[in-house]
């Protein structure tokens, strides 16, 4: 079974290493970082303490720069192992105290691998520190961090990373500091999480012991944290080693010593923040899995966009070939050329220029009329096909631009703005191949030899060109009127078609030679908007992450919640007060419910396992925190008076 | 008070320029920047509109540092409530010293709670002192109103304390933004008494070290404790210089002027030409010729002089055939400027309704469109090297503001230009009069040979065949003239061609200059007038900045 899950668990994690939104959407940044820091849990906490389940209890003591975090966790070990000062922040290295009996469990790389283990005093924020301390319980370690909020990045990042690797916060703040936004996300997220936690109220000056536990009290409770225990720590002179007296730490010590004793409280305080950390992780992913949809979902917007601009090109250059647009100009000039002249002046004109041309042959090549015409059809399309793939191009690179993730993609790739630069060349190619496939396709017909001699004097390349000008205007589409300048030109190159080859024939040459057209044209538009898919395809969006991603967090959830099945019948599976104060305290979630017998509680702890798996309801506690029982000052938290009677049961450092 | 105009002046331009470059770049540069940039100009019209009597500063830090306690501190009173619970100060407050209260500038800073101190201390005259509320805490409406404050106010002193001085959302929040206003803000460390004097400066200077690699290492730094009154004197004194200076609200300004030019002016291109170069003009030109078919139109007035040529001074007997070819420009519905022979030659210029109405055959296509695009697109390429994306979409909308109608525009310059076919060349009528003349000659020599039986039917004596080496007159006539008028008509032909050439070149530069003038109306003048825009918001932002 745990091995089930823990497999799972480190499936998820490679998954999640190998996270990349390149696009830059709205959710992409929150979700790159949710990832690195979903991977770094699992691999510095959830999977070692999934296999080692017995291994001490790291209770994280973090906070604000300058709360008194390291002086604390001096005060507590009665000596100074931490380094604490007036600079802020003082605290650059995280600092791990533990039992010596427990040193096999942190000498190695087996939680927080990121952290290089030192024995020396350091300064280096990827330095973890060890400090073996024989005053600390078996099964208990502590670990100071660096701070939450300073100046120094550094500081907070690892901070945020050992407070997601904690079993047990010992979060920080002082009477300056309680209501400070930052380390109100950090509660809010451990409320969100079940981690069990605690919150010590540090420095708190004469003048505000009496208000400000209260006000502390309150702000706890409107966010769903009414249970978690509140010690004040006084604001005194320090001794002469720079301790707290005391009397000042007497509280906090007392609790974590019970705590640490009891190997049953310890496992279920482990237990809780590990589900938590599994169950937060789970809906992360989702979060994860969603950003990377939308990144698949923008990647495919901008294909379709760009596929969308090359394919309205092709159209329009298949409208323009077939309307009669190709047989203006330089192409109606050198028809008429061909055929326009009346036949006196065509036999004389051609007696004449057959000798000026044998003349002028010798200095010069003129290309014959037929061939004229071919030329100037293939540059006509030539144009037209130019200005559809810059058109294409304008057209796609606008959609992109518009667009807020296809901008940066456009900024880092200007050229895809313009056809690229090897266009032209490639357009040339295709028509005067594609005219080179028309007249084969004209020879080819005349194979036969009645028709041989009357294609020799007409010439291949006049039928070519007639056949050409055939295709350019499908009389079907055009009105009346316009049949009279276009479709008089075609009409006579038809009738010259349908003289020498048949009437079927001709039409279907023409549908032939008119499918080669549209295929070149289609391979030739599909290579320039390669251009756009490429860039695309270069961003290496996994679209298959998201399935995998859901099947995996269905998976760990399903492992997740068999494990609890065999977890729930330990006891206390939420960290209260000392069991001496529950008289003190309301019952959280009935008022018909009371407090006294060993059964009831119990009820109450089940019901209060369902916060591990929903998000806490604000509302649910503090009603519960208004109930006549319960007033809300020194009864919620664990005054001297009680845990000097918790002491005497002879638990102690 | 001498010191004081050549700042607010400065202001005033800078600020003008500002306002100018801020007008040219909306729709192109970045519309956060001038967005920002037109603030601020309204910002400094707003304040300048004050009287510059009162001076603005305001006291701002995290929650807890102790602004509201130094605020009484340096009142003198107890104004504002200061407790430990957090945070204190929910709106904003004003204290003011002076004779009068500065209604209407406490209102355009929407601060309702205001006091008028009854005393004022030497140097303190036109204060007005605002403890803010924080920025960090988790009361968020607060940041809301300091960042508010935080853009109006003339000068600013930033309160932090022994535990928060290091605090990230001051450095990465404010500070950063700040870098250049080192002279209009003080940094207070607050709480001194908490520390014993060793850490006191060590503290001091630890925060001096943070503020140089935040880029403030200009700022002033003091040390207060508003609980015991420790540096309280030297800070009044500090701000009572600052008051007394009364530049504080323009220098201020200035340095926020000078934030919104350097936005507007990041990666901008200086180095610009003020309009389209010739070089791209005439390629233009050269492109939108080829698609109005230009070449076609040249060819056709060669071959219809030439033709026209070879009928009037080629030899009569074979140059009518020449009239049964197509006359090139007839084809092509430029006939109005073949020899017309009601035109008068005051009315070259003046096109026939056909012309006009039926448009000439080389019309509006397809493919003209495309070339005139593709002219358009490759002008903007050119022109548009180097600038900023929004400037080039800019250049490149006003190069398409006539696409609709410029082939249209085209089609009409090629139709109503002169191509200056219709007068015949001069020469012409010469030859063609040799022509007629050999002609006559010709037909006075076979007439003379021929008179022999005409004479003898009438009984007229036969006239006389002097002879002249055996070959009778007649004979010479007629054959001299025959072969005078080939000879003479193969000979001019060279001269014909030459002159078809040379009326072909005149049509295409005629046709050019033509298209020239469409080109600069529907192209070149919204372009340059684009071009020129960008000069002039360049010239505006460098007189913006120092």
């Amino acid at each position: 079974m745990a091995a089930g899950l823990e497999q799972a668990l480190s499936e998820l994690r490679r998954e999640l290493m190998q996270v990349s939104l390149p696009l830059p959407l709205p959710t992409a940044t929150e979700a790159s970082t949710t990832a690195v820091q979903l991977a770094a849990q699992l691999g510095d906490y959830v999977l070692p303490r999934l296999k080692n389940l017995e291994a001490p209890l790291l209770a994280v003591v973090g906070g604000s720069t300058g709360a008194g975090k390291s002086t604390l966790v001096n005060s507590l070990l009665a000596r100074v192992v931490t380094r604490s000062g007036v600079l802020r922040p003082t605290t650059k290295s995280p600092v791990l105290v533990y039992n010596p009996a427990d040193e096999h469990w942190f000498d190695d790389n087996r939680i927080l691998a990121g952290l290089t283990r030192t024995r020396a005093t350091s300064d280096a924020p990827t330095a973890l520190q060890l400090v073996p301390e024989p005053s600390l319980p078996v099964g208990l370690a502590l670990l100071d961090a660096p701070d939450i909020d300073s100046v120094v990045t550094a500081n907070r990042t690892i901070a945020s990373t050992l407070l997601a690797a904690a079993d047990l916060w010992l979060f920080v703040t002082s009477a300056a500091r309680y209501s400070d936004a930052i380390p109100w996300d950090f509660l809010t997220d451990a409320a969100a999480r079940a981690v069990v936690l605690a919150v010590v109220l540090n420095r708190v000056p004469p003048e505000a012991a009496e208000i400000v536990p209260d006000d502390l009290r309150r702000l706890l409770d409107e966010r769903g944290l009414a249970e978690v225990p509140l010690f004040v720590v006084p604001e005194t002179t320090a001794t002469a080693a720079g301790l707290l007296p005391d009397a000042a730490v007497s509280e906090l010590r007392s609790w974590l010593a019970t705590l640490a004793a009891d190997e049953n409280e310890r496992r279920a305080v482990v237990l809780q923040t590990l589900d938590g950390a599994i169950t937060q992780t789970i809906a992360k992913t989702q979060a994860v899995a969603q950003a990377i949809t939308d990144q698949v979902s923008a990647a495919t917007v901008l294909g379709a966009d760009a596929t969308a601009a090359y394919q309205e090109a092709a159209r329009i250059v298949s409208t323009q070939v077939s309307d009669g647009s190709l047989l203006r100009g330089e192409v109606l000039a050198r028809w008429h050329e061909y055929i326009g002249t009346s036949e006196f002046t065509k036999t004389l004109d051609a007696k004449v220029s057959w000798l000026k041309e044998r003349f002028l042959g010798l200095f010069r090549v003129a290309p014959a009329a037929g061939t004229q015409v071919q030329l100037a059809a293939g540059s006509g399309l030539e144009v037209l096909l130019a200005e559809a793939g810059d058109a294409a191009a304008e057209r796609a690179a606008q959609a992109w631009d518009d667009n807020p993730a296809g901008r940066n993609l456009l900024r880092a790739h200007p050229e895809l703005a313009r056809s690229s630069a090897s266009y032209q060349a490639a357009l040339a190619r295709t028509i005067h191949e594609w005219q080179a496939d028309v007249l084969n396709l004209v020879a080819r017909e005349g194979k036969d030899k009645r028709k041989t001699a009357r294609i020799a004097a007409a010439g291949v390349n006049g039928l070519g060109a007639a056949l050409m000008l055939f295709i350019f205007a499908n009389t079907g589409g055009l009105t009346g009127a316009e049949v009279g300048v276009a479709g008089g030109t075609t009409v006579v190159a038809q009738k010259l078609l349908e003289s020498i080859f048949g009437d079927t024939a001709v039409k279907t040459l023409a549908q032939t030679a008119r499918d080669e057209l549209a295929a070149r044209v289609q391979g030739l538009l599909a290579s320039e908007l390669a251009r756009f898919t490429k860039v695309l395809d270069e961003l290496d969006i996994d679209t298959r992450q998201p399935r995998r991603f859901h099947k995996l967090a269905a998976e760990v959830d399903t492992l997740r919640r068999e494990r609890e099945l065999t977890t729930a019948g330990q006891r206390g599976t939420v960290l209260l007060p000392p069991p001496e104060l529950l008289s003190l305290t309301a019952p959280v979630h009935s008022a018909a419910e009371s407090a006294a017998d060993f059964d009831d509680i119990v009820d109450a702890e089940l019901v209060e396992e369902e916060p591990e798996n929903t998000p806490p309801d604000v509302t649910e506690t503090t009603a519960a925190g208004t109930t006549p029982d319960t007033t809300p000052d020194a009864t919620q938290y664990p005054t001297p008076d009680s845990l000097d009677a918790a002491t005497e049961d002879g638990v102690s450092l | 008070m001498n010191a004081a105009p050549p700042v607010s002046s400065l202001l005033g331009t800078r600020a003008a320029a500002l306002r100018e470059a801020a007008g040219y770049a909306v729709g192109r540069s970045s519309e956060a920047n001038v967005a920002q940039a037109l603030r601020v100009t309204r910002q400094v019209n707003r304040r300048l509109a004050f009287s510059g009597e009162h001076t603005v500063i305001a006291l701002a830090g995290a929650t807890g540092s102790g602004k509201s306690s130094l605020f009484n501190a340096l009142c003198g009173t107890q104004l504002a409530i200061s407790s430990v619970k957090r945070p204190t100060t929910g709106r904003a407050m004003a204290a003011v010293w002076g004779q009068t209260m500065p209604g209407d500038l406490l209102d355009w800073m929407d601060i309702p709670v205001r006091h008028l101190m009854e005393t004022t201390p030497a140097g303190l005259d036109g204060l007005v002192l605002l403890d803010l509320p924080d920025y960090d805490s988790i009361v968020t409406a607060h940041r809301g109103e300091v960042d508010r404050l935080v853009a109006q106010v003339d000068g600013l002193i930033w309160v932090v304390d022994p535990q928060k001085y290091a605090d990230n959302a001051l450095y990465e929040g404010y500070l950063s933004r700040f870098k250049a206003y080192a002279d209009v803000m003080l940094v207070v460390l607050n709480q001194s008494d908490r520390l014993a004097p060793a850490d006191l400066s060590a503290a001091r200077d630890h925060l001096r070290s943070l503020l140089a690699a935040a880029g403030l290492g200009k700022a002033k730094v003091f040390t207060t404790s508003a609980l015991n009154g420790a540096g309280i004197d030297t800070l009044r004194a500090e701000v009572a210089a600052l008051v007394k200076s009364k530049r504080l609200a323009a220098t201020r300004l200035l340095h926020d002027v000078e934030s919104a030019a350097l936005l507007l002016a990041a990666d901008l291109n200086r180095e610009r030409n003020r309009r389209v170069s010739d070089t791209s003009a005439v390629r233009l030109v050269a492109a939108l010729s080829s698609a109005a078919g230009v070449a076609q139109v040249a060819d056709a007035v060669r071959l219809a002089t030439q033709t026209r040529g070879t009928t009037l001074t080629g030899w009569p007997l074979v140059s009518w055939l020449g009239r049964l070819r197509p006359d090139p420009l007839k084809r092509l519905h430029l006939e109005a400027f073949a020899p017309a022979k009601t035109a008068a030659p005051g009315e070259a210029g003046v096109p026939t309704t056909a012309a006009l109405a039926g448009r000439s055959a080389l019309q509006v296509s397809d493919i003209q469109q495309a070339q005139v695009s593709t002219a358009l697109r490759n002008l903007c390429d050119d022109v548009s090297r180097g600038l900023n994306p929004g400037w080039a979409q800019a250049v490149r909308e006003a190069s398409l503001s006539h696409e609709h109608t410029l082939a249209d525009e085209l089609d009409a310059a090629v139709t109503t230009t002169d191509l200056g076919t219709s007068t015949p060349v001069g020469w012409w009528r010469f030859v063609r009069v040799v022509q007629w003349l050999l002609l006559t000659v010709a037909a006075i020599g076979l007439a003379w040979l021929g008179s022999a039986p005409v004479t003898k039917y009438f009984g007229i004596s036969p006239l006389p065949l002097y002879r002249w080496h055996d070959i009778p007159l007649p004979t010479w006539l007629c054959g001299g003239a025959l072969i005078g008028g080939f000879l003479l008509g193969i000979l001019v032909s060279f001269g014909v061609r030459a002159s078809a050439n040379h009326r072909a070149t005149a049509a295409t530069a005629a046709l050019q200059a033509a298209i020239r003038t469409v080109a600069d109306t529907a192209v070149l003048t919204p372009v340059n007038t684009e071009l020129e825009r960008y000069a002039r918001f360049v010239a505006a932002l460098a007189r913006a900045l120092p």
